[in-house]
């Protein structure tokens, strides 16, 4: 699954690239590079295990609760709006 | 109990310079000798010594500086031992000078319960793999109207300052955001020779943006030494854990919105760390109407080795049986140390709490639980409610919300607890600090209090009300591994208080107190100045300059309070030849532990000596054993021996 995070100058989506793999989530870069993965469901922690993903649907509704889901080519362009620049 | 000396340090416009080394008191940690205001004492008699420069201090205009009104920057006293400055003497800080007052984020940041001493100082300690020490003390400096400024360092390597074997002076940087803030160390990874800070930076680069985008993350910098490398260096601060819950920006200006903290190692030895949040935005304010968000903690582990992180936990509140209990921000709240749980079959679980605060802004405590086994040994974490019982009256009799208004005042503002233990009992203690007099003078008598519960050891998170004193802090510092023992910085005193089933003063010295550090003996040593820098005394030459005086105080619960002495053997019968035989001194301090203390012995009469043939020796006790003197005696009769302390 991939999920659009920045754009480049000439306007084309950089994307964040989601992996569901034994029930954790991998989430790599534009390029494939590995950024974080999950210890199966962050959000139901538990001993001794956490809990599982049951599927990406799931862990993409975690991994848009998190700031690496922001768009920052919008915030970058909010900030300017706010601050006049 | 004394001032035992003053110095000048001279003020033109906001420089601060004196003595050669622009510092105030500096300990060395090789010796103990210390120097103040440039020149050296001897560690046990405080007695002048010739020609000896303290060389790491002594290139480098160590940077001090006035902000308003203000002492800032970091050398006014560094020492290795438990060493705490506050540099805000009256007035609130000026918007830049906010973040500058605030240095001992190193131990708020580090959760590891063996760490407290070691991060109880500006200075930071580590040992190479070589067996060599190093130091790096950290300065903080004033920012500027919308940022912050950057920190310089002095990175040390050799316990003798007067002869240090290598040292560079440089700035932190960062290379991830050009606007970092204040960086605070909190782990060495001596192998693979990487320094770990937690740090304050911003994610905007837009003018006035700096403050209100300013968040908090873990950085670390690869470094080398003259041991191992050839040369001395820091590289610049890479983030490898960014804010998992914030936006990008946010509002003016009085706390981060979220802190990282380091927990120790998980059993795959992945670094843990936690990430408490309160706000999605930026720098946030202290009113009224704000509620925090709903996500509360992040737990988050990072491989040394690959770099690679992971996610642990995402928690919000409503992972707390009662949510209802986290809906005010808590101001500046930090995470108590993390306790080993003496609960069977919880050998790798440790406990911690954080004061959360309902709609009311009264105050509880959430508890969080670090598994370092859990999830095949990547480790867990979980949280919830604190049960909180009082045998009389309600949480407010003992302890209220903070008042810090619509201003920066907030940002001086800490909630800090901490975890104590005593035999097989377990103490929770939360004592806010205020950072200036005038916000210590803002608060209401409750919201002053250090407040104790005692924690059910069957179940961390049952806490019943124990005591409570009222403390007035400005800020405090441990002063012993067990933190039973705490000095504190308040308006016009300098106090002491110690744990014995109830928190007690155990000293009190007057004075504006700008810092306090406790030396390898044991002395407790503290720095006052004038309660407003603007009082300095001008020049009668220049009028542009003025002289700002400052006093060494010892301070009394630090000086030994039992020295012993007794024969090894309890029977001795001279029968005309010589006996060779010994005696066994001990110094104590008030909490009767051993300490290391230079006693001199001397014998009344002639029928004893010491091993150097006279009746008069110089011995240093020990803080785990006797120390034991030889004595021959020559003749009959009673031989009284006393004893003499060198301080």
């Amino acid at each position: 699954m991939q999920h659009q995070v920045d754009a480049d100058q000439e306007g084309n989506p950089i994307y964040i690239n989601l992996e569901l793999v034994g029930g954790s989530l991998l989430i790599k870069d534009h390029d494939m590079n590995l950024i974080k993965k999950t210890i199966g469901n962050p959000s139901k922690p538990s001993r001794p295990s956490n809990e599982l993903f049951v599927d990406i649907d799931e862990a993409y509704a975690w991994f848009q609760t998190t700031s690496l889901s922001n768009r920052l080519d919008l915030v970058r362009q909010q900030e300017q709006n706010e601050s006049g620049e | 109990m004394a001032i035992f000396k003053n110095f000048d340090v001279e003020v033109k416009g906001n420089r601060v310079t004196g003595g050669e080394t622009n510092t105030g008191v500096v300990a060395n940690p090789s010796d103990g000798d210390i120097w103040i205001d440039g020149q050296p004492y001897d560690s046990d008699t405080l007695y002048p010594l010739f020609d000896k420069s303290c060389k790491a201090f002594k290139n480098f205009i160590t940077k001090s500086e006035l902000a308003g009104n203000h002492y800032v920057g970091g050398g006014q006293l560094i020492a290795k031992g438990p060493c705490l400055l506050n540099g805000q003497t009256t007035g609130v800080a000026t918007l830049g000078g906010q973040f500058d007052k605030y240095k001992l984020g190193s131990r708020d940041h580090n959760l590891e319960d063996d760490q407290v001493i070691n991060c109880s100082s500006p200075m930071f300690k580590f040992t190479s793999t070589g067996s060599k020490n190093f130091y790096l003390k950290s300065y903080t400096m004033s920012g500027g109207n919308y940022y912050a400024a950057h920190q310089p360092y002095t990175f040390i390597q050799g316990d003798d300052f007067s002869n240090p074997e290598a040292v560079l002076w440089g700035n932190y940087d960062m290379n991830t955001y050009t606007y970092g803030a204040h960086a605070f160390p909190l782990y060495v990874d001596t192998t693979n020779k990487y320094i770990y800070f937690f740090n304050t930076y911003s994610k905007s680069n837009s003018g006035s943006y700096y403050y209100r985008s300013i968040v908090g993350g873990i950085s670390r910098s690869s470094y080398t030494t003259l041991e191992s490398d050839g040369a001395m260096s820091i590289s610049a601060h890479t983030v490898i854990l960014e804010p998992n819950s914030n936006g990008t920006y946010g509002n003016y200006h009085d706390f981060v919105p979220n802190s990282f903290y380091y927990c120790g190692k998980n059993n795959d030895n992945t670094l843990m760390f936690l990430e408490y949040v309160i706000d999605d935005g930026g720098l946030q304010n202290q009113d009224s109407t704000d509620l925090r968000i709903a996500a509360i903690l992040n737990a988050e582990s990072y491989n040394v080795s690959n770099g690679s992180v992971s996610s642990v936990a995402t928690l919000t509140t409503s992972n707390l049986t009662d949510s209802t209990k986290a809906v005010k921000y808590m101001v500046n709240a930090h995470p108590s140390n993390f306790k080993q749980s003496p609960i069977s079959g919880e050998t790798n679980v440790y406990y911690s709490y954080r004061p959360i605060a309902d709609t009311n802004k009264e105050i509880s405590f959430m508890l969080t639980t670090w598994d370092k086994s859990a999830n095949s040994n990547a480790g867990s974490v979980t949280i919830d409610n604190c049960t909180m019982t009082y045998s009389s009256g309600v949480v407010t009799d003992y302890l209220t919300f903070p008042s810090v208004g619509y201003n920066v005042n907030g940002r001086l503002t800490r909630s800090n607890c901490f975890i104590t233990k005593t035999g097989t009992s377990y103490y929770l203690h939360y004592l806010p600090a205020y950072g200036s007099p005038d916000v210590v003078a803002a608060q209401s008598a409750p919201s002053k209090n250090l407040v104790t519960y005692s924690i059910d050891a069957t179940d961390f998170s049952n806490l019943t009300y124990h005591s409570s004193v009222q403390v007035n802090a400005q800020d405090f510092v441990h002063l012993n591994s067990g933190r039973t023992k705490i000095a504190v910085i308040s308006p016009s005193f300098l106090k002491v208080y110690t744990w014995n089933n109830g928190w007690v003063e155990t000293a009190s010295e007057s004075g504006n107190f700008t810092g306090v550090t406790q030396d390898a003996s044991g002395r407790i040593i503290g720095v006052s100045t004038l309660a407003d820098i603007a009082d300095a005394t001008a020049s009668t030459v220049d009028a542009n300059f003025k002289f700002l005086n400052h006093k060494v105080h010892l301070i009394s619960d630090s000086l030994p309070n039992n020295v012993t002495i007794e024969f090894a053997s309890s029977s001795l019968t001279y029968t005309g030849s010589n006996i060779s035989t010994s005696v066994n001194v001990n110094a104590y301090n008030s909490s009767n532990a051993r300490v290391a203390k230079s006693v001199t012995l001397k014998i009344d009469g002639a029928n004893a000596t010491f091993s150097n043939n006279t009746t008069s020796i110089a011995t240093t006790t020990s803080t785990s054993a006797d120390t034991s003197v030889a004595v021959t005696v020559t003749g009959p009769g009673p031989i009284t021996i006393s004893a003499a302390l060198t301080l």
